[in-house]
């Protein structure tokens, strides 16, 4: 199989990836994820998003998906491989499991990249000029006894039983968590008649927004901070948990130890971004606890080291998703501007509109950034670009 | 002022961890250094296979040297798979009986087994070309990981000491000094040792090292790279490294995981010390396996990568004393440097310390005629 870009991954980032990307010129696109249904995160976001009306203010994450998705075309059916006619393919179910250099294929002249995909049946091999890495993250677990009794679940897997397929997990959650993921998935659970027994946040302070946490005290879900999660209790499955509050040193503070009855424990703390491709690669590493842990170097382009290996999304470093959106503009534009820009005597202006866009994206990066929530991602870029001058 | 050691052994892969530990045995007060981890060179690559049956007397003794060693070392997962080398036809058999004999001479308990006994040891063997194989159930395998860790415990626990991310830049000989600059990988600062032994243990790495110090000679000794492949673990299968020539591979299942790990040569040697891996090897390597156990389809692969065999003219391993006084050089083992390890380690340690080895390594000494070529690279 052959394409010019080849996106990985078909969350908010690589969905605006292969749009900008094909919008902008390029002949083929191929986009790959490893589920059954493409939009990433955005298929079971189920609120509101903020920010400027330009970036989908009041949009609910779901209709975000539908929006990228109509764009890529309209009423998209999710089959395994569907050839699309406005050029961009999307292969469902398929897992992207390395990527590999010609050069030691035999074939010198070739700068591109060869990615093996696993599919549920076979391994196919695709060769690409560009690739856009946006593999999302993963979510931290929790070192406490008994973690892996049934009924302990990630902020993730519960949003996507409830919100996506309308399961329930179980009738008394706890929440491991007061992020905005903890805060946020904590009011669809009661949205959805699911009990909430309390959210637990090892600072001594809520980590969300403030919205988000007013909505759930409205609730009156008691919000527990400078606590953490001890043990899971249950026979066979969760029964009880048993929470312990910490000092200013984060060390457990003994005698205040109190069992909560639930049957299910949700861990909302933390995710890291997905980077095992781009290691394995041979990207530049850079190890930044402020983009969540181990992300592939990369300049404003969302160039990796590796120049025809870009990044875009929270596998570039956590974030959320419309600045994941704005990087894939960013990458589907790099890549259009180094595929059509190097081919001498084209009469086209892709490039020429691929550097605008490119550019435009970087200074709504910014603006979007200089909120106080911003601050850590700024911190943590600035980190990433100074470990490797 | 520099620190002082009676020896320094520079690479911290089989070679250079079991000479140190020998040498930290026989009394030497050593420093091992590495410019990166421990095993981050070949021997952290290699798929941890451990066989006797090589070609000639010299590999044979040495070989079945290491096993008895490896068969003394406790927590490296030692496991006495077997080799099975399989006849696919006449000719091959034919030279399998050859070295055979060779091999029972050394005393060696290998044995040519017909067609039920290879399908009894390998039941989901596809036998349909398969007339036989040579198989001695004393080889093994053994995670290199373990055995190196063994290593560092024992060169610790004897008083030597270890440091890592420590790269040799610059070696000088002084009449009966030699004194060392290391160079911290991360933070950049150098230091001196000195030492009246320099044991080189450079791996992929050995010509480089061997630069360092004037008037030697270039040593005849090319890295190729071999990608190898790991899959998920699975219920026991078969206990035998399987080695076959059409198609070329051999693999193993790791008794401790359950995982299948192998290899093959490349028909083109590929030169050089290269980290990435291939999607031709990947694809290639599961097709052979298939051909030979079809039943192992499903099975997931978890990741492969490539590794180095340091080759020499004839395929054996260099040790010995250099043309320079104090420096040693060990290596060159072509692909069997893990398993031959702890036996030419304590007899290169044996050489230093006590100037002879508890076997005879003639033919591994840097003087040798290159000729005779190892049969069963």
């Amino acid at each position: 199989m052959e394409t010019d870009v080849l996106v990985i991954g078909g969350g908010p980032a690589g969905l605006s990836a292969a749009i900008t990307a094909r919008e902008l010129g390029i002949q083929q696109v191929l986009v790959v994820d490893e589920n059954p249904l493409p939009g990433g995160q955005l298929i079971k976001q189920t609120h509101k998003f903020f920010g400027s009306r330009h970036h989908f203010c009041g949009v609910r994450g779901i209709d975000i998906a539908v929006l990228l998705l109509s764009r890529l075309k309209q009423g998209l059916q999710p089959t395994q491989c569907e050839a699309r006619d406005n050029g961009i393919e999307i292969l469902l179910n398929a897992s992207a499991v390395g990527i590999y250099d010609y050069s030691r294929s035999g074939d010198l002249s070739h700068n591109g990249k060869i990615v093996s995909i696993a599919t549920e049946s076979e391994l196919i091999q695709v060769h690409c000029k560009r690739i856009i890495v946006s593999t999302g993250a993963q979510e931290n677990m929790l070192n406490f006894s008994n973690n892996d009794l049934p009924g302990i679940y990630g902020a993730g897997a519960v949003q996507t039983l409830v919100n996506v397929y309308g399961v329930p997990p179980g009738k008394k959650v706890l929440m491991v968590g007061s992020g905005n993921i903890g805060l946020i998935v904590s009011y669809q659970l009661m949205q959805a008649g699911i009990q909430v027994v309390g959210i637990i946040e090892a600072l001594n302070k809520i980590g969300g927004y403030l919205v988000h946490a007013a909505k759930v005290r409205r609730l009156g879900i008691p919000i527990y901070i400078s606590h953490t999660i001890k043990e899971a209790i249950g026979e066979k499955y969760v029964e009880a948990a048993v929470i312990v509050e910490l000092n200013a040193q984060w060390n457990e503070i003994s005698g205040t130890e109190q069992k909560i009855e639930c049957d299910v424990i949700c861990l909302a703390c933390g995710l890291s971004p997905s980077t095992e491709l781009l290691h394995q690669a041979g990207c530049k590493m850079v190890y930044t606890p402020e983009m969540g842990g181990y992300v592939a170097w990369h300049n404003e382009r969302l160039q990796t080291s590796i120049d025809s290996i870009y990044v875009a999304g929270d596998s570039s470093g956590i974030e959320e998703a419309v600045t994941a959106i704005l990087e894939g503009r960013i990458a589907g534009a790099s890549c259009v501007y180094d595929i059509l820009g190097s081919r001498a005597g084209r009469v086209t202006d892709s490039p020429l509109q691929a550097e605008t866009i490119i550019q435009q994206s970087i200074d709504e990066l910014h603006q979007f950034r200089s909120g106080p929530f911003g601050e850590k991602t700024v911190k943590g870029k600035k980190k990433m670009t100074n470990l490797l001058s | 002022m520099a620190k002082v050691y009676d020896s320094i052994v520079i690479g911290g892969g089989i070679l250079g961890c079991a000479t140190a530990y020998e040498m930290a045995k026989l009394g030497s007060k050593v420093l091992l250094v590495d410019k990166g981890y421990i095993g981050s060179g070949s021997t952290g690559r290699c798929i941890g296979g451990i066989r006797q049956q090589f070609s000639t007397p010299a590999t044979i003794r040495l070989a079945m040297e290491s096993v008895s060693i490896f068969e003394q070392m406790e927590g490296i997962e030692w496991y006495p798979s077997g080799y099975l080398f399989l006849a696919q036809s006449e000719q091959e058999k034919i030279k399998y009986l050859e070295v055979m004999k060779i091999q029972q001479e050394m005393g060696l308990e290998v044995e040519f087994i017909e067609k039920k006994d290879v399908l009894s040891l390998v039941p989901m063997l596809n036998g349909d070309r398969v007339i036989g194989g040579t198989y001695c159930k004393r080889d093994g395998q053994a995670n290199p990981f373990l055995v190196l860790k063994f290593y560092v415990d024992g060169i610790k626990k004897l008083g030597g000491k270890i440091l890592t991310y420590s790269e040799a830049i610059k070696i000088c000989n002084e009449g009966n000094f030699f004194t060392t600059t290391l160079r911290d990988i991360n933070s950049h600062k150098t230091a001196e040792f000195k030492s009246s032994i320099v044991v080189n243990a450079g791996g992929p790495w050995l010509n480089e090292v061997n630069s360092l110090i004037k008037g030697n000679q270039q040593l005849p000794v090319i890295s190729e790279c071999h990608e190898a492949l790991i899959t998920e673990p699975t219920f026991p299968l078969f206990d035998p490294m399987l080695v076959s020539y059409s198609p070329s591979c051999y693999f193993q299942q790791l008794r401790g995981t359950g995982q299948i790990i192998g290899c093959y040569t490349p028909e083109q040697p590929i030169k050089g010390i290269d980290h990435n891996s291939t999607y031709n090897f990947a694809s290639e390597f599961s097709s052979r396996v298939l051909k030979l156990i079809p039943g192992l389809a499903d099975l997931r692969v978890l990741r492969s990568w490539t590794g180095w065999y340091e080759m020499t003219p004839d395929g054996n391993p260099i040790m010995g004393e250099t043309n320079i006084k104090g420096y040693w050089v060990i290596g060159g083992a072509s692909g069997h440097g893990f398993m031959f390890g702890p036996a030419l380690g304590k007899c290169l340690a044996e050489l230093i310390c006590t100037g002879k080895a508890c076997i005879s390594v003639k033919d591994f000494l840097l003087t040798r005629n290159f000729e005779e070529k190892e049969k069963f690279s």
